[in-house]
């Protein structure tokens, strides 16, 4: 892990979360109880390739994706598949800014639409001997949890 | 003058937000037409005035680079107003985007943000 990336993309999914879906980082200063659920059932992934290889995978607790679409579409009316979108679009926004920091050799990487990861995706065996970064986001409406590998 | 909006993004979600911001803003909208891909939006083009398109990179069946050369080579749209509404944060890319005579929004972006780069590509002045 490279602590001065990880921390980058910890800032750059806070300001996606901030303004795109008005949601904010927990106080890391409260000291009462908060319910962290790290039980993600959803994962997206996109891929990049180029200057930089590898991928990064968003999975959001229930609460945090049902808010993100209700936040970005305005609306209470929410589908599973409203859901899905708003988790591939943050995922979108979130990885077309980190790739820059990975680029290694002033070159360009190109990015692949987001999609659903499959399950090797999710448990890492599709990126076995790349470098990781893992950021746990604890925000007030949910947690979210990025992967991101790259070599 | 209300403008005819062109937002070109695969994202229905995207295209929700934006659409929201151009409604919530002060800018005169006349009409805004929706397409999810580059092909989409040249048969927009091709039926429709529009005064502005919105775009997107990462698309699927016609990306918004290569809409935006086929926009920029024909002389009936040559100077249309385009702004590139995109994560995409790599310098070289965005310069070359530039270079085409293309705005540049970058994602996530605020209401304000957008509106001014709007502005500045039409010229039109709001509020």
């Amino acid at each position: 892990m490279d602590s001065s990336i990880n921390e980058n993309i910890k800032q750059i999914a806070l300001k996606a979360f901030e303004s795109m879906c008005f949601m904010f980082e927990m106080d890391p200063d409260f000291d009462g109880d908060v319910a962290v659920d790290t039980e993600f059932t959803d994962t997206a992934i996109i891929r990049f390739d180029g200057d930089v290889n590898g991928g990064m995978l968003i999975s959001g607790s229930p609460e945090l994706r049902h808010a993100a679409a209700v936040n970005m579409l305005g609306s209470d009316e929410i589908t599973d598949q409203h859901m899905q979108d708003a988790c591939f679009e943050l995922a979108n926004i979130i990885g077309g800014n980190i790739v820059p920091l990975l680029n290694q050799h002033d070159g360009i990487s190109f990015i692949q639409s987001p999609r659903k990861a499959t399950p090797v995706e999710v448990t890492g065996a599709a990126f076995k001997g790349f470098n990781e970064e893992k950021v746990l986001l604890s925000l007030d409406e949910g947690t979210c949890e990025i992967r991101v590998f790259y070599i | 003058m209300a403008l005819n909006v062109l937002v070109v993004d695969d994202s229905a979600l995207m295209r929700n937000i934006i659409i929201k911001v151009l409604n919530l803003s002060d800018i005169d909208i006349a009409e805004i037409f929706q397409a999810a891909h580059g092909q989409d939006a040249l048969e927009v083009l091709n039926n429709n005035w529009v005064d502005l398109m919105l775009l997107d990179i990462n698309m699927p069946v016609m990306s918004g680079l290569e809409l935006l050369d086929i926009v920029r080579a024909n002389p009936e749209t040559k100077d249309l107003p385009i702004i590139m509404v995109s994560s995409e944060s790599q310098e070289k890319r965005i310069s070359a985007i530039e270079q085409k005579g293309a705005g540049f929004v970058h994602k996530p972006f605020t209401p304000e943000l957008l509106r001014d780069e709007i502005q500045k590509a039409t010229g039109v002045i709001h509020g």
